[in-house]
Protein backbone atom coordinates (compact mmCIF):
# COMPACT_ATOMS: atom_id res chain seq x y z
CA UNK A 1 0.00 0.00 0.00
CA UNK A 2 1.58 3.69 -1.17
CA UNK A 3 1.38 6.10 1.82
CA UNK A 4 3.52 8.87 0.06
CA UNK A 5 3.26 10.08 -3.17
CA UNK A 6 5.13 13.16 -4.83
CA UNK A 7 5.10 14.15 -8.13
CA UNK A 8 7.13 16.99 -9.57
CA UNK A 9 8.00 18.56 -6.47
CA UNK A 10 10.86 21.49 -7.28
CA UNK A 11 12.10 23.80 -5.20
CA UNK A 12 14.70 26.91 -6.11
CA UNK A 13 16.53 29.13 -4.56
CA UNK A 14 17.38 32.64 -6.18
CA UNK A 15 16.97 31.10 -9.86
CA UNK A 16 18.96 27.88 -8.72
CA UNK A 17 17.60 25.14 -8.80
CA UNK A 18 17.87 23.06 -5.27
CA UNK A 19 15.41 20.39 -6.10
CA UNK A 20 14.59 19.24 -9.90
CA UNK A 21 11.08 17.57 -10.38
CA UNK A 22 11.45 14.67 -8.07
CA UNK A 23 8.61 11.66 -8.04
CA UNK A 24 8.41 9.15 -5.15
CA UNK A 25 6.39 6.40 -4.35
CA UNK A 26 6.39 5.26 -0.76
CA UNK A 27 5.23 2.13 0.44
CA UNK A 28 3.37 1.58 4.23
CA UNK A 29 6.25 0.24 6.52
CA UNK A 30 9.18 0.88 4.20
CA UNK A 31 12.21 2.01 5.35
CA UNK A 32 13.36 4.40 2.88
CA UNK A 33 17.07 6.30 2.23
CA UNK A 34 18.03 9.26 0.70
CA UNK A 35 21.55 8.80 0.07
CA UNK A 36 23.75 11.47 -1.28
CA UNK A 37 26.61 14.37 -0.80
CA UNK A 38 25.97 17.55 1.10
CA UNK A 39 23.89 20.01 -1.16
CA UNK A 40 22.59 17.00 -3.48
CA UNK A 41 18.72 18.20 -2.29
CA UNK A 42 18.08 15.66 0.68
CA UNK A 43 17.53 17.90 3.08
CA UNK A 44 15.48 20.33 1.20
CA UNK A 45 13.56 17.44 0.24
CA UNK A 46 12.69 16.11 3.42
CA UNK A 47 11.61 19.78 4.47
CA UNK A 48 9.30 19.89 1.79
CA UNK A 49 7.57 16.36 2.49
CA UNK A 50 7.62 17.34 6.02
CA UNK A 51 5.46 20.82 5.02
CA UNK A 52 8.39 22.90 6.39
CA UNK A 53 9.14 24.59 3.59
CA UNK A 54 6.75 25.54 0.77
CA UNK A 55 7.88 23.66 -2.56
CA UNK A 56 7.96 25.75 -6.08
CA UNK A 57 5.89 23.45 -7.34
CA UNK A 58 4.44 19.91 -7.27
CA UNK A 59 2.17 17.91 -5.11
CA UNK A 60 2.62 15.78 -2.65
CA UNK A 61 0.44 13.18 -0.64
CA UNK A 62 0.06 11.40 2.24
CA UNK A 63 -2.75 9.31 2.75
CA UNK A 64 -5.17 11.72 1.14
CA UNK A 65 -3.85 14.42 3.32
CA UNK A 66 -1.00 17.62 2.43
CA UNK A 67 1.57 19.26 4.19
CA UNK A 68 0.41 22.37 5.63
CA UNK A 69 -2.61 20.70 7.25
CA UNK A 70 -2.82 19.77 10.63
CA UNK A 71 -3.71 16.15 10.13
CA UNK A 72 -0.89 15.98 8.25
CA UNK A 73 1.49 17.29 10.77
CA UNK A 74 -0.16 14.79 13.10
CA UNK A 75 0.94 11.84 10.61
CA UNK A 76 4.38 13.00 10.85
CA UNK A 77 7.60 12.71 12.83
CA UNK A 78 11.05 14.65 12.52
CA UNK A 79 14.65 14.10 13.84
CA UNK A 80 16.22 16.65 13.16
CA UNK A 81 19.98 16.59 12.45
CA UNK A 82 20.72 19.18 15.60
CA UNK A 83 19.26 19.39 18.95
CA UNK A 84 15.82 21.18 19.19
CA UNK A 85 15.29 20.27 22.83
CA UNK A 86 15.59 22.47 25.74
CA UNK A 87 19.28 21.57 27.13
CA UNK A 88 18.03 23.34 30.66
CA UNK A 89 14.80 21.18 31.01
CA UNK A 90 15.06 17.50 31.99
CA UNK A 91 14.14 15.01 29.37
CA UNK A 92 10.40 14.56 31.31
CA UNK A 93 9.86 18.19 31.25
CA UNK A 94 10.98 18.31 27.23
CA UNK A 95 8.76 15.32 26.64
CA UNK A 96 5.68 16.01 28.53
CA UNK A 97 5.62 20.23 27.19
CA UNK A 98 5.51 18.44 23.49
CA UNK A 99 2.90 15.83 24.79
CA UNK A 100 0.59 19.07 25.66
CA UNK A 101 1.11 20.09 21.95
CA UNK A 102 -0.56 17.62 20.58
CA UNK A 103 -4.32 16.27 20.70
CA UNK A 104 -5.45 12.56 20.81
CA UNK A 105 -1.87 11.06 22.43
CA UNK A 106 -1.62 7.64 23.10
CA UNK A 107 0.44 7.53 26.29
CA UNK A 108 0.85 3.78 26.34
CA UNK A 109 2.80 3.91 23.51
CA UNK A 110 4.80 6.92 24.61
CA UNK A 111 5.51 4.81 28.05
CA UNK A 112 6.40 2.12 25.59
CA UNK A 113 8.78 4.18 23.70
CA UNK A 114 10.33 5.01 26.85
CA UNK A 115 11.04 1.74 27.65
CA UNK A 116 12.16 0.97 24.56
CA UNK A 117 14.50 3.57 23.93
CA UNK A 118 15.87 3.17 27.59
CA UNK A 119 15.89 6.34 28.64
CA UNK A 120 13.31 5.78 31.70
CA UNK A 121 16.76 6.52 34.09
CA UNK A 122 17.75 9.57 32.95
CA UNK A 123 13.98 11.33 32.34
CA UNK A 124 14.99 13.54 35.41
CA UNK A 125 18.12 14.66 33.85
CA UNK A 126 18.70 18.04 32.22
CA UNK A 127 18.50 17.34 28.70
CA UNK A 128 22.02 19.07 28.16
CA UNK A 129 23.71 17.41 30.29
CA UNK A 130 22.89 14.11 28.40
CA UNK A 131 25.55 12.41 26.44
CA UNK A 132 25.42 12.68 22.81
CA UNK A 133 23.77 9.24 22.39
CA UNK A 134 21.16 9.80 25.12
CA UNK A 135 20.10 12.82 23.45
CA UNK A 136 19.93 11.16 20.40
CA UNK A 137 17.59 8.25 21.90
CA UNK A 138 15.58 11.52 23.36
CA UNK A 139 15.35 13.07 20.11
CA UNK A 140 13.73 10.09 18.69
CA UNK A 141 11.43 9.58 21.41
CA UNK A 142 10.59 13.08 20.90
CA UNK A 143 9.67 13.14 17.45
CA UNK A 144 8.01 9.37 17.88
CA UNK A 145 5.14 10.61 20.79
CA UNK A 146 2.10 11.58 18.58
CA UNK A 147 2.53 7.63 16.94
CA UNK A 148 3.25 9.20 13.70
CA UNK A 149 3.09 6.98 10.15
CA UNK A 150 6.45 8.58 8.69
CA UNK A 151 9.48 9.15 10.65
CA UNK A 152 11.67 11.71 9.01
CA UNK A 153 15.53 10.93 10.14
CA UNK A 154 17.75 13.54 8.84
CA UNK A 155 21.53 12.20 9.29
CA UNK A 156 20.36 10.10 12.66
CA UNK A 157 23.44 8.76 12.86
CA UNK A 158 25.96 11.70 12.59
CA UNK A 159 28.81 11.65 15.27
CA UNK A 160 26.75 8.64 17.24
CA UNK A 161 29.22 5.13 18.50
CA UNK A 162 27.81 2.01 16.98
CA UNK A 163 26.58 0.65 20.20
CA UNK A 164 23.65 3.67 20.13
CA UNK A 165 23.41 3.53 16.01
CA UNK A 166 22.36 -0.29 17.01
CA UNK A 167 19.88 0.13 19.50
CA UNK A 168 18.86 3.18 17.74
CA UNK A 169 18.62 0.73 14.86
CA UNK A 170 16.66 -2.08 16.90
CA UNK A 171 14.04 0.23 17.95
CA UNK A 172 13.17 0.91 14.73
CA UNK A 173 13.30 -2.08 13.86
CA UNK A 174 10.99 -3.37 16.07
CA UNK A 175 8.23 -0.28 15.65
CA UNK A 176 8.07 -1.23 12.13
CA UNK A 177 7.24 -4.65 12.96
CA UNK A 178 4.87 -3.85 15.40
CA UNK A 179 2.93 -0.96 13.57
CA UNK A 180 4.04 -0.68 10.13
CA UNK A 181 6.00 2.26 10.49
CA UNK A 182 7.31 4.05 7.22
CA UNK A 183 10.70 5.46 7.76
CA UNK A 184 12.66 7.85 5.44
CA UNK A 185 16.10 8.69 6.46
CA UNK A 186 18.47 11.00 4.40
CA UNK A 187 22.29 9.90 5.25
CA UNK A 188 25.58 9.70 3.44
CA UNK A 189 26.47 7.33 6.00
CA UNK A 190 26.78 4.22 3.39
CA UNK A 191 26.18 1.04 5.94
CA UNK A 192 22.68 3.13 7.26
CA UNK A 193 21.56 2.52 3.66
CA UNK A 194 22.33 -1.39 3.49
CA UNK A 195 18.89 -1.10 6.15
CA UNK A 196 16.91 0.35 3.67
CA UNK A 197 14.08 -1.27 1.57
CA UNK A 198 14.41 1.35 -1.05
CA UNK A 199 16.86 4.00 -2.11
CA UNK A 200 16.93 7.29 -4.03
CA UNK A 201 20.21 8.41 -4.81
CA UNK A 202 20.17 11.98 -5.01
CA UNK A 203 22.65 14.34 -6.83
CA UNK A 204 22.31 18.09 -7.87
CA UNK A 205 18.64 18.44 -6.87
CA UNK A 206 17.78 15.32 -8.87
CA UNK A 207 17.52 11.09 -8.37
CA UNK A 208 19.70 9.67 -10.47
CA UNK A 209 18.69 6.28 -9.22
CA UNK A 210 16.36 4.85 -7.27
CA UNK A 211 15.91 0.89 -6.39
CA UNK A 212 16.12 -1.57 -3.64
CA UNK A 213 19.48 -1.83 -2.30
CA UNK A 214 20.47 -5.62 -3.89
CA UNK A 215 19.39 -4.05 -7.25
CA UNK A 216 21.65 -1.03 -7.32
CA UNK A 217 24.32 -3.51 -6.08
CA UNK A 218 23.42 -5.41 -8.96
CA UNK A 219 22.98 -3.08 -11.40
CA UNK A 220 25.85 -0.42 -10.74
CA UNK A 221 28.22 -1.66 -7.69
CA UNK A 222 29.90 -4.56 -9.39
CA UNK A 223 32.46 -5.80 -7.50
CA UNK A 224 36.10 -4.90 -6.02
CA UNK A 225 39.27 -6.54 -6.20
CA UNK A 226 41.49 -5.11 -3.42
CA UNK A 227 44.98 -6.31 -4.38
CA UNK A 228 48.32 -5.68 -2.33
CA UNK A 229 51.30 -6.56 -5.00
CA UNK A 230 55.08 -6.77 -5.42
CA UNK A 231 55.32 -4.34 -8.68
CA UNK A 232 52.24 -2.08 -9.54
CA UNK A 233 53.40 -1.31 -13.29
CA UNK A 234 53.85 -5.04 -13.91
CA UNK A 235 50.37 -6.03 -12.49
CA UNK A 236 48.32 -3.09 -14.19
CA UNK A 237 49.53 -4.09 -17.81
CA UNK A 238 47.99 -7.68 -17.16
CA UNK A 239 44.53 -5.52 -15.82
CA UNK A 240 42.19 -4.65 -19.00
CA UNK A 241 41.87 -1.01 -19.72
CA UNK A 242 38.33 -1.47 -19.59
CA UNK A 243 38.25 -2.02 -15.65
CA UNK A 244 38.27 1.06 -13.29
CA UNK A 245 41.98 1.22 -11.59
CA UNK A 246 42.59 3.67 -8.17
CA UNK A 247 46.64 3.11 -6.68
CA UNK A 248 47.69 3.96 -3.53
CA UNK A 249 50.94 2.75 -2.68
CA UNK A 250 51.76 -0.78 -3.70
CA UNK A 251 47.87 -1.28 -3.25
CA UNK A 252 45.47 -1.34 -5.89
CA UNK A 253 41.46 -1.07 -6.43
CA UNK A 254 39.82 -2.80 -8.83
CA UNK A 255 36.22 -2.46 -9.75
CA UNK A 256 34.69 -4.54 -12.59
CA UNK A 257 31.31 -5.54 -13.80
CA UNK A 258 31.02 -9.59 -13.18
CA UNK A 259 32.37 -11.75 -10.34
CA UNK A 260 33.55 -13.94 -13.18
CA UNK A 261 36.13 -10.70 -14.71
CA UNK A 262 37.31 -10.46 -11.08
CA UNK A 263 38.28 -14.06 -10.89
CA UNK A 264 40.18 -13.81 -14.60
CA UNK A 265 42.20 -11.01 -13.32
CA UNK A 266 43.03 -12.63 -10.08
CA UNK A 267 44.45 -15.70 -11.87
CA UNK A 268 46.06 -13.16 -14.69
CA UNK A 269 47.94 -11.19 -12.48
CA UNK A 270 48.81 -14.29 -9.12
CA UNK A 271 52.23 -14.25 -9.06
CA UNK A 272 52.06 -10.76 -8.23
CA UNK A 273 49.70 -10.72 -5.71
CA UNK A 274 50.63 -10.64 -2.16
CA UNK A 275 47.64 -10.03 -0.58
CA UNK A 276 43.79 -9.68 -1.89
CA UNK A 277 40.59 -9.01 -0.98
CA UNK A 278 37.14 -9.09 -3.28
CA UNK A 279 33.85 -8.28 -2.34
CA UNK A 280 30.42 -6.92 -3.92
CA UNK A 281 30.56 -2.54 -3.88
CA UNK A 282 29.19 -0.70 -1.88
CA UNK A 283 26.73 2.27 -1.85
CA UNK A 284 30.34 4.27 -2.55
CA UNK A 285 30.59 2.17 -5.39
CA UNK A 286 27.58 2.72 -6.75
CA UNK A 287 27.69 6.61 -6.68
CA UNK A 288 30.79 6.27 -7.98
CA UNK A 289 29.76 4.68 -11.05
CA UNK A 290 26.94 6.90 -11.47
CA UNK A 291 28.19 10.30 -11.19
CA UNK A 292 31.92 9.46 -11.56
CA UNK A 293 32.70 10.80 -8.27
CA UNK A 294 33.13 9.99 -4.19
CA UNK A 295 30.13 10.65 -2.06
CA UNK A 296 31.65 11.99 0.54
CA UNK B 1 -0.81 26.65 23.93
CA UNK B 2 -1.03 26.22 28.06
CA UNK B 3 1.90 23.99 27.51
CA UNK B 4 3.47 26.33 25.44
CA UNK B 5 3.47 28.88 27.12
CA UNK B 6 4.30 26.84 30.69
CA UNK B 7 7.78 25.69 29.04
CA UNK B 8 8.26 29.47 27.70
CA UNK B 9 7.65 30.41 31.76
CA UNK B 10 9.83 27.34 32.86
CA UNK B 11 13.31 28.19 30.19
CA UNK B 12 12.62 32.23 31.35
CA UNK B 13 12.47 31.59 35.72
CA UNK B 14 15.24 28.84 35.07
CA UNK B 15 17.55 30.96 33.63
CA UNK B 16 19.05 32.95 36.45
CA UNK B 17 21.08 34.97 34.71
CA UNK B 18 18.61 36.09 32.24
CA UNK B 19 16.40 36.29 34.75
CA UNK B 20 18.61 38.63 36.79
CA UNK B 21 19.40 40.51 33.77
CA UNK B 22 15.65 41.30 32.52
CA UNK B 23 15.54 43.15 36.09
CA UNK B 24 18.69 44.66 36.24
CA UNK B 25 17.21 48.50 34.37
CA UNK B 26 14.65 48.24 37.42
CA UNK B 27 17.50 47.58 39.86
CA UNK B 28 19.51 49.86 39.09
CA UNK B 29 16.70 52.37 39.39
CA UNK B 30 15.71 51.05 42.52
CA UNK B 31 19.40 51.11 43.94
CA UNK B 32 20.76 54.56 42.88
CA UNK B 33 17.61 55.96 44.37
CA UNK B 34 18.47 54.73 47.78
CA UNK B 35 22.23 54.76 47.87
CA UNK B 36 22.65 58.73 46.04
CA UNK B 37 19.54 60.49 44.66
CA UNK B 38 17.58 59.81 47.45
CA UNK B 39 18.72 62.27 49.95
CA UNK B 40 19.70 64.69 47.49
CA UNK B 41 15.97 64.60 46.26
CA UNK B 42 14.55 64.84 49.74
CA UNK B 43 17.01 68.02 50.35
CA UNK B 44 14.69 69.60 46.88
CA UNK B 45 11.64 69.06 48.41
CA UNK B 46 12.13 69.52 52.21
CA UNK B 47 9.36 71.98 52.31
CA UNK B 48 7.15 69.37 51.46
CA UNK B 49 5.60 67.33 54.76
CA UNK B 50 6.38 63.35 54.08
CA UNK B 51 8.29 63.97 51.53
CA UNK B 52 10.55 60.78 51.93
CA UNK B 53 7.10 58.62 51.50
CA UNK B 54 6.29 60.99 48.49
CA UNK B 55 9.46 60.36 46.72
CA UNK B 56 9.48 56.70 47.66
CA UNK B 57 6.43 56.54 46.02
CA UNK B 58 8.02 58.20 43.13
CA UNK B 59 10.62 55.69 42.65
CA UNK B 60 8.45 53.02 43.13
CA UNK B 61 6.39 53.68 40.03
CA UNK B 62 9.02 55.01 37.64
CA UNK B 63 10.79 51.10 38.69
CA UNK B 64 7.76 49.42 37.37
CA UNK B 65 7.18 51.54 34.55
CA UNK B 66 11.00 50.15 33.78
CA UNK B 67 9.98 46.64 35.27
CA UNK B 68 7.47 46.44 32.34
CA UNK B 69 9.81 47.24 29.24
CA UNK B 70 12.69 45.23 30.23
CA UNK B 71 11.07 42.19 31.73
CA UNK B 72 8.66 41.78 28.42
CA UNK B 73 11.67 42.58 26.00
CA UNK B 74 13.96 39.59 27.56
CA UNK B 75 10.83 37.37 28.03
CA UNK B 76 10.27 38.00 24.12
CA UNK B 77 13.98 36.87 23.24
CA UNK B 78 12.93 33.23 23.77
CA UNK B 79 11.15 33.28 20.51
CA UNK B 80 14.36 34.38 18.82
CA UNK B 81 16.16 31.97 20.48
CA UNK B 82 14.04 29.30 19.19
CA UNK B 83 14.37 30.41 15.93
CA UNK B 84 17.85 30.31 15.72
CA UNK B 85 17.92 27.17 17.33
CA UNK B 86 15.30 25.56 14.67
CA UNK B 87 13.11 24.60 17.97
CA UNK B 88 10.43 26.67 16.26
CA UNK B 89 10.10 23.86 13.42
CA UNK B 90 10.09 21.37 16.06
CA UNK B 91 6.69 23.10 17.65
CA UNK B 92 5.42 23.97 14.05
CA UNK B 93 4.88 20.31 13.49
CA UNK B 94 2.83 19.81 16.55
CA UNK B 95 -0.84 20.11 16.54
CA UNK B 96 -0.63 23.75 17.53
CA UNK B 97 -1.26 26.36 14.46
CA UNK B 98 1.05 29.08 13.91
CA UNK B 99 -0.95 31.82 15.43
CA UNK B 100 -1.15 29.27 18.75
CA UNK B 101 2.63 29.39 18.28
CA UNK B 102 3.09 32.96 18.12
CA UNK B 103 0.13 33.83 20.74
CA UNK B 104 1.63 31.48 23.21
CA UNK B 105 4.87 34.04 23.30
CA UNK B 106 3.24 36.58 23.83
CA UNK B 107 1.05 35.79 26.26
CA UNK B 108 4.49 34.40 28.43
CA UNK B 109 5.95 37.94 27.89
CA UNK B 110 2.43 39.14 29.38
CA UNK B 111 3.24 36.85 32.12
CA UNK B 112 6.42 37.31 32.96
CA UNK B 113 5.71 41.67 32.60
CA UNK B 114 2.96 41.39 35.31
CA UNK B 115 5.04 38.59 37.67
CA UNK B 116 7.93 40.57 38.02
CA UNK B 117 6.20 43.65 38.29
CA UNK B 118 4.66 42.28 41.56
CA UNK B 119 7.98 40.81 42.39
CA UNK B 120 9.14 44.10 42.27
CA UNK B 121 6.42 45.98 43.46
CA UNK B 122 6.88 43.57 47.15
CA UNK B 123 10.52 43.89 47.27
CA UNK B 124 10.12 47.84 47.20
CA UNK B 125 7.04 48.17 48.94
CA UNK B 126 8.69 45.79 51.63
CA UNK B 127 11.88 47.94 51.80
CA UNK B 128 10.36 50.89 52.41
CA UNK B 129 7.52 49.60 54.82
CA UNK B 130 10.66 48.86 56.54
CA UNK B 131 13.41 51.45 56.38
CA UNK B 132 10.70 54.65 55.69
CA UNK B 133 7.20 53.27 57.18
CA UNK B 134 6.12 53.62 54.12
CA UNK B 135 2.06 51.71 54.06
CA UNK B 136 0.54 50.99 51.15
CA UNK B 137 -3.54 51.16 50.52
CA UNK B 138 -4.42 47.78 50.09
CA UNK B 139 -7.54 49.07 48.28
CA UNK B 140 -5.22 49.58 45.29
CA UNK B 141 -4.08 46.34 44.71
CA UNK B 142 -6.57 45.65 42.03
CA UNK B 143 -6.08 48.19 40.08
CA UNK B 144 -2.54 47.94 40.13
CA UNK B 145 -2.69 44.39 39.00
CA UNK B 146 -4.31 45.84 36.25
CA UNK B 147 -2.23 48.28 34.92
CA UNK B 148 0.57 45.71 35.50
CA UNK B 149 -0.97 43.86 33.46
CA UNK B 150 -2.15 46.40 30.71
CA UNK B 151 1.33 47.94 30.77
CA UNK B 152 2.87 44.04 30.10
CA UNK B 153 0.52 44.17 27.54
CA UNK B 154 1.73 47.57 26.09
CA UNK B 155 5.46 46.85 25.50
CA UNK B 156 5.02 43.25 24.52
CA UNK B 157 3.56 45.00 21.53
CA UNK B 158 6.25 47.36 21.55
CA UNK B 159 9.05 44.81 22.08
CA UNK B 160 7.63 41.92 19.55
CA UNK B 161 8.34 45.60 17.11
CA UNK B 162 11.89 46.13 18.32
CA UNK B 163 12.83 42.58 18.51
CA UNK B 164 11.17 41.93 14.80
CA UNK B 165 13.77 44.37 13.57
CA UNK B 166 16.41 42.30 14.85
CA UNK B 167 18.09 39.64 12.48
CA UNK B 168 21.14 37.93 14.57
CA UNK B 169 20.81 36.28 17.81
CA UNK B 170 23.61 37.68 18.76
CA UNK B 171 22.48 41.11 18.42
CA UNK B 172 20.17 40.70 21.42
CA UNK B 173 22.15 41.09 24.18
CA UNK B 174 22.70 44.66 22.73
CA UNK B 175 18.97 45.08 22.73
CA UNK B 176 18.10 44.50 25.54
CA UNK B 177 21.08 46.72 26.99
CA UNK B 178 19.68 49.70 25.06
CA UNK B 179 16.18 49.01 26.00
CA UNK B 180 17.26 48.61 29.65
CA UNK B 181 19.19 52.05 29.72
CA UNK B 182 16.54 53.63 27.46
CA UNK B 183 13.88 52.91 29.80
CA UNK B 184 15.21 54.42 32.83
CA UNK B 185 15.57 58.03 31.22
CA UNK B 186 11.88 57.52 29.27
CA UNK B 187 10.26 56.96 32.80
CA UNK B 188 12.04 59.78 33.77
CA UNK B 189 13.28 57.42 37.00
CA UNK B 190 17.25 58.69 36.74
CA UNK B 191 16.14 62.14 35.88
CA UNK B 192 13.63 63.60 36.68
CA UNK B 193 10.76 65.24 33.47
CA UNK B 194 11.76 68.95 35.26
CA UNK B 195 15.71 68.26 34.98
CA UNK B 196 15.67 67.84 31.26
CA UNK B 197 15.46 70.47 28.46
CA UNK B 198 12.23 71.27 27.22
CA UNK B 199 13.00 69.83 23.87
CA UNK B 200 13.86 66.65 25.44
CA UNK B 201 10.43 66.92 27.78
CA UNK B 202 8.24 67.09 24.27
CA UNK B 203 10.53 63.85 22.86
CA UNK B 204 9.74 61.68 25.78
CA UNK B 205 5.94 62.30 25.35
CA UNK B 206 6.31 60.45 21.80
CA UNK B 207 7.72 57.41 23.46
CA UNK B 208 5.15 55.32 25.69
CA UNK B 209 7.59 54.96 28.29
CA UNK B 210 6.56 58.45 30.07
CA UNK B 211 2.50 57.60 29.90
CA UNK B 212 3.84 53.80 31.79
CA UNK B 213 5.34 55.96 34.60
CA UNK B 214 3.02 58.66 35.08
CA UNK B 215 -0.32 56.21 35.29
CA UNK B 216 1.25 54.74 38.19
CA UNK B 217 2.72 57.70 39.69
CA UNK B 218 -1.44 58.64 39.94
CA UNK B 219 -2.71 55.12 41.22
CA UNK B 220 0.26 55.23 44.20
CA UNK B 221 1.33 58.84 44.37
CA UNK B 222 -2.31 60.70 44.32
CA UNK B 223 -3.34 60.14 48.16
CA UNK B 224 0.29 61.25 49.28
CA UNK B 225 0.23 64.20 47.21
CA UNK B 226 -2.88 65.36 48.62
CA UNK B 227 -1.79 64.60 52.05
CA UNK B 228 1.55 65.53 51.77
CA UNK B 229 0.49 69.41 49.95
CA UNK B 230 -2.42 70.03 52.18
CA UNK B 231 -1.15 72.87 53.53
CA UNK B 232 1.02 73.94 51.04
CA UNK B 233 0.10 76.58 48.23
CA UNK B 234 -1.16 75.45 44.68
CA UNK B 235 1.52 76.47 42.42
CA UNK B 236 4.18 74.56 44.87
CA UNK B 237 2.06 71.57 44.27
CA UNK B 238 1.70 72.06 40.70
CA UNK B 239 5.49 72.30 40.40
CA UNK B 240 6.13 69.25 42.02
CA UNK B 241 3.65 67.41 39.59
CA UNK B 242 5.02 68.43 36.67
CA UNK B 243 8.58 68.64 37.79
CA UNK B 244 8.18 65.01 38.73
CA UNK B 245 5.73 63.80 35.63
CA UNK B 246 3.00 63.19 38.12
CA UNK B 247 0.71 65.19 35.26
CA UNK B 248 2.04 64.78 31.60
CA UNK B 249 0.45 67.88 29.58
CA UNK B 250 -0.90 67.77 25.94
CA UNK B 251 -3.02 71.09 26.06
CA UNK B 252 -4.66 69.68 29.27
CA UNK B 253 -3.50 67.75 31.97
CA UNK B 254 -3.89 63.46 30.83
CA UNK B 255 -5.91 61.67 33.18
CA UNK B 256 -5.68 58.12 33.61
CA UNK B 257 -8.34 56.81 30.80
CA UNK B 258 -6.91 59.28 28.36
CA UNK B 259 -3.20 58.13 29.04
CA UNK B 260 -4.57 54.35 28.78
CA UNK B 261 -5.92 55.44 25.89
CA UNK B 262 -2.95 56.37 24.64
CA UNK B 263 -1.20 53.38 25.46
CA UNK B 264 -3.81 51.12 23.14
CA UNK B 265 -3.34 53.83 20.07
CA UNK B 266 0.79 53.56 20.61
CA UNK B 267 0.04 49.53 21.01
CA UNK B 268 -2.31 49.33 17.92
CA UNK B 269 0.48 51.52 15.76
CA UNK B 270 3.19 48.99 17.01
CA UNK B 271 1.43 45.96 15.61
CA UNK B 272 0.16 47.70 12.55
CA UNK B 273 3.98 48.49 11.52
CA UNK B 274 4.90 45.10 12.93
CA UNK B 275 2.53 42.70 10.97
CA UNK B 276 4.06 43.82 7.12
CA UNK B 277 7.61 43.30 8.68
CA UNK B 278 7.32 40.34 10.06
CA UNK B 279 5.99 38.81 6.97
CA UNK B 280 8.79 40.21 5.32
CA UNK B 281 11.28 38.66 7.72
CA UNK B 282 9.18 35.60 7.07
CA UNK B 283 9.32 35.80 3.66
CA UNK B 284 13.15 36.08 3.85
CA UNK B 285 13.96 33.42 6.35
CA UNK B 286 12.39 30.98 3.88
CA UNK B 287 13.98 31.46 1.54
Amino acid sequence: MKILTVNNLTQTYKNKVAVNHINLSINKGDLVSFLGPNGAGKSTTMRMLTGLTKPASGKISLLGLHPGNRKYRHEIGITFQSSVLDGELTVKQNLKSRLGMYRNIDLNFVQHLIHKFNIKSIMNQKYKTLSGGQKRRVDITRSLINKPQVLFLDEPSTGLDIQTRRVIWNVLKDLRREYQLTIILTTHYLEETDHADYVYIMNKGSIIANDTVDNLKHKYAGYVLNVIVDNVKATKSLIGNENRVSVHGNKMKIVVTSMQAGLQIIDNIKTHIKDLEYHHGNMNDIFLALTGKDIK
Amino acid sequence: MFSLTKRNLTLYFKNHGRLLFSILGALIAFLLYVIFIKNTMQNSWKMVPHSTKLLDLWLMAGTLAITSITTTNIALTQMAYDRESLTIEDLELTDLSYLGIQGSYLLNSVSIGTIMQLIMFTLMDGYFAIVDHLSLNLNLLPKLLLMMIFSSIVWTTCNLLILSLVKKVESLGLINTIVGTAAGFFAGVYVPMGEMPSGAQTFIKFIPASYTAAIYRKLLMLKQIASSFHKLPFSIKRHFENYMAFNLRWHSDLNIPKMSLILIGFSILFIIIFIPISRLMRYSKSE
